[in-house]
């Protein structure tokens, strides 16, 4: 059954490139260029976010060698491989509940904008719930099918980010630009620290690589993954800085979505170009939400084997959605992402580090 | 199995009924589209003094404002409608509702008491505001609070200064456009014919202006019973955010000379008792500074001036080249007229750097300006103590169709 060449349950190294930058690519995009203007406050800014980014490919290419080395086998295995059954139960459990953290936040964050931009009169619960109940269809589905659902939407999502960019180009002002490098070291380096924590989302490379078609690809693959929302966001950051000056900036609560509300398309017939723009930044979220959910479901069925997939998305989305209702206002809303961030960090960065660290001293390998 | 796959049926059927539907819908007919606002201080305090009789204990802010807001009437904007009468007699394209208050958005939700139609920001062209409001302390940045907060409003409507009360600029009945507003927002963008025009600055811009501690312009608006006249600036002091005083046209051009916004227009310069107008294509400066002295830094502008003739009352040959080179120094004469009388006046009078000169100095000396950023409008003064000379250049590339009109002697007529 060759006929349907998409119909093959591995995924291509291209494929796993494309799934990657859109895990990544998700609210952090609107909301860093605040961060990292109010740390360097200057157009420089865009060197932390070179530098930030080149942390986590670096970050992530150890955990694509970490998932390589263990080509067939889930999270949970190669973690009981590495350091023995009772911590991998733990460690599984721990990537769980951050990966239901994630989702959570991810979901939150849709309803909170689209309250905030689009449906001023509808409650946020409601928004939340549907976009949850669309994320638990989905799931509940095919995962290959998901997982290639990527593929249609990053080439949009590219497009009109774009798009935003190119037309904004025209209130660029130079006086907001220059002068270059005059930020010291230490400035930039705060800010790469910003860029990333706003970059969660190499980790799921822990989980995917066994479905891999080449898995010695996925470290490679991390690495142009992550280069795609790299360079996306240094753009963003330069075009952001040039049209409204970094003191403006840090100041804005969402700097690019008051980007994509300054888009004017030229002749005047589409003047609201930020619809579009949330519609595509939606998909994004769709599609960083289902992926996380889908991890979710994985790493706890590695752990607790007899639950369907269908049970535990039944089970799992009553808790996610009252974790999403947590935060009471956007301050809280914006702690919470930041907590998550550095949650993020230990369980998804240092803990896998730490394991591959430990594999290559024993030499623990695929075979044993 | 039937019964089964009929309860299905009737469930999905079911929730497509009771989960489709929207919380926000609102007819378009039902939204008042808010295309212009124009903010003053209110004249008399009646209504101040019976919101108090009211309720004396009412939360009050350091100033009232009083609001114009600019509705479309549809209803005006079909063109079978095309005689005008007096506002509000039900032909005309559009609505203007004045009401005051504490805070705009008070304000605002105060119209839905008043208006059919709930006001909807979104498409907000122009934001005007009176001498008065801009001139009081803080006022101005309390004023554009709102437009810049709401989520509804967007940072690319224009901001313009009215000389004198701002609401009067709103209720114009322009001759050849319906809506005063639309009209006004198409003035504010012919900066391509005239140099007097100070380009356009948005609420965004604005913010901008109002965070960075340097000293700004916004274009000021004059109006009579028809139309209006966008030309001219309003200089506000960066540090206070207040409006300290008007520039005239001729002021305003010199301006554009001096910051490279002239995009356009035309310049007049006198050979011999007689005038020869000359049509700007494009216009460029450069800056040069001498940093040696902090407190006696010298900037030197070179302005170029490139266009062509267009209408001349002298006549001479114009295909010579002595002739072109000495209109040319004429017309660069004028440039530089205008620019020192401009530097005279925000220089010397005004004492605020809207000339361009901190920014200059932060793109190409940010060492020198992380020292001397809180030193240089304020402080020590470093800006006012500095000198500014200028320097223009204008190049004559065509001289029209003709050479000469006629080819009399003016002395001998005379």
């Amino acid at each position: 059954m060759n006929n349907v060449p998409y119909a093959d349950q591995k995924i291509r190294t291209r494929e796993m490139v494309i799934i990657i930058a859109n895990a990544v690519i998700g609210v952090g995009i609107l909301t860093f260029p605040r961060s990292i203007a109010k740390e360097t406050d200057a157009f420089d800014g865009w060197i932390s976010v070179l530098i930030g980014g080149a942390a986590v490919c670096l970050i992530g290419w150890l955990l694509g060698k970490l998932a390589s080395r263990f080509p067939t086998r889930t999270y949970f295995d190669y973690v009981a491989l590495i350091v023995g059954r009772p911590f991998a139960y733990l460690l599984t459990l721990l990537f769980g509940v951050y990966s239901i953290l994630m989702v959570s936040f991810e979901v939150r964050a849709v309803g909170n904008i689209a309250k905030q931009y689009l449906f001023t009169n509808t409650p946020v619960e409601m928004i939340t719930l549907a976009f949850l109940l669309i994320v638990q269809y989905a799931v509940a589905g095919s995962r290959m099918a998901l997982l290639r659902l990527n593929l249609i939407f990053l080439p949009i999502v590219l497009l009109v980010i774009l798009m935003v960019q190119m037309y904004t180009l025209r209130f660029l002002e130079w006086e907001n630009v220059r002068p270059f490098f005059s930020t010291d070291w230490t400035t930039l380096l705060k800010g790469a620290k910003g860029v990333t924590l706003s970059m969660s989302g190499p980790e799921i490379v822990l989980f995917y690589t066994l479905l891999m078609k080449r898995p010695q690809d996925a470290p490679k693959s991390v690495i142009l993954g992550l280069a795609i929302p790299v360079l996306l966001y240094m753009t963003i950051y330069m075009v952001i800085i040039g049209v409204f000056s970094a003191a403006v900036a840090r100041n804005l609560t969402f700097p690019t979505i008051e980007l994509a509300k300054g888009v004017e398309v030229p002749g005047g017939f589409i003047e609201r170009v930020e619809s579009l723009f949330f519609t595509i930044w939606i998909m994004t979220i769709f599609n960083t939400c289902t992926i996380w959910f889908d991890l979710t479901i994985t790493a706890l069925r590695s752990v607790f084997t007899r639950l369907s997939k269908f049970a535990w998305i039944l089970i799992l989305s009553p808790i996610i959605y009252l974790i999403a209702m947590q935060p009471q206002n956007q301050v809280e809303f914006l702690t919470f992402g930041d907590r998550l961030s550095y949650i993020g960090v230990v369980i998804a960065y240092a803990i896998p580090l730490l394991l591959l660290t430990i594999a290559k001293l024993r030499g623990v390998k695929e075979s044993d | 199995m039937i019964d089964r796959r009929f309860v299905r049926t009737a469930l999905i059927g079911l929730c497509a009924f009771l989960t489709a539907g929207c919380w926000d819908q609102l007819p378009i007919e039902e939204r008042g589209f808010v295309i212009g606002v124009a903010i003053d201080f209110p004249r008399s305090s009646a209504a101040e003094e019976a919101a108090e009789k009211e309720a004396p204990d009412r939360p009050e802010g350091r100033w009232r404002f009083l609001v114009t807001h600019q509705f479309v009437v549809p209803g005006g904007l079909v063109s079978g409608s095309q005689q005008r009468g007096v506002q509000g007699s039900g032909n005309e394209a559009f609505l203007n509702i004045a009401s005051e208050g504490d805070s705009l958005l008070e304000i605002s939700s105060e119209l839905a008491t008043r208006s059919s139609r709930i006001p909807f920001y979104q498409h907000l062209k122009v934001l005007i505001i009176s001498e008065e409001v801009a001139k009081a302390n803080h006022a101005f940045a309390d004023a554009l609070d709102f437009f810049l907060r709401d989520p509804e409003l967007r940072r690319s409507s224009k901001v313009m200064i009215a000389k004198g009360d701002a609401r009067p600029v709103l209720e114009i009945s322009p001759i050849n456009e319906k809506l005063p507003a639309m009209y006004i927002n198409a003035v504010a963008e012919n900066i391509q014919k005239n140099a007097r025009i100070l380009p356009e600055i948005w609420l965004g811009e604005c913010h901008e202006n109002l965070m960075n501690e340097h000293s700004f312009v916004l274009p000021r608006i004059t109006s009579n019973e028809k139309e209006v006249k966008v030309a001219g600036a309003a200089v506000f002091n960066g540090k206070s955010n207040r409006m300290v005083g008007f520039l005239g046209e001729e002021e305003t051009e010199g301006l554009n000379f001096l910051t490279d916004r002239v995009k356009g227009g035309m310049l007049k310069a006198v050979l011999d008792r007689e005038l020869v107008t000359f049509n700007i294509e494009s216009a460029s400066r450069k800056i040069k500074a001498d940093t040696r002295h902090k407190e006696r830094m010298r900037f030197a502008y070179t302005i170029t001036c490139e266009g062509v003739i267009d209408e001349t009352f002298k006549p001479m040959n114009y295909l010579s080249k002595d002739a072109l080179k000495t209109l040319q120094d004429h017309l660069a004469k004028e440039i530089e007229r205008m620019a020192r009388d401009t530097i005279r006046k925000v220089h010397k009078q005004m004492k605020t750097d809207v000339l361009g000169l901190g920014t200059y100095l932060k793109q190409e000396h940010p060492h020198l300006w992380k020292q001397l950023k809180h030193d240089w409008e304020y402080g020590r003064n470093y800006f006012a103590s500095s000198e500014i000379d200028v320097k223009a250049t204008v190049y004559i590339r065509n001289v029209g169709e003709i050479n000469t009109t006629e080819t009399r002697s003016r002395n001998e007529v005379r």
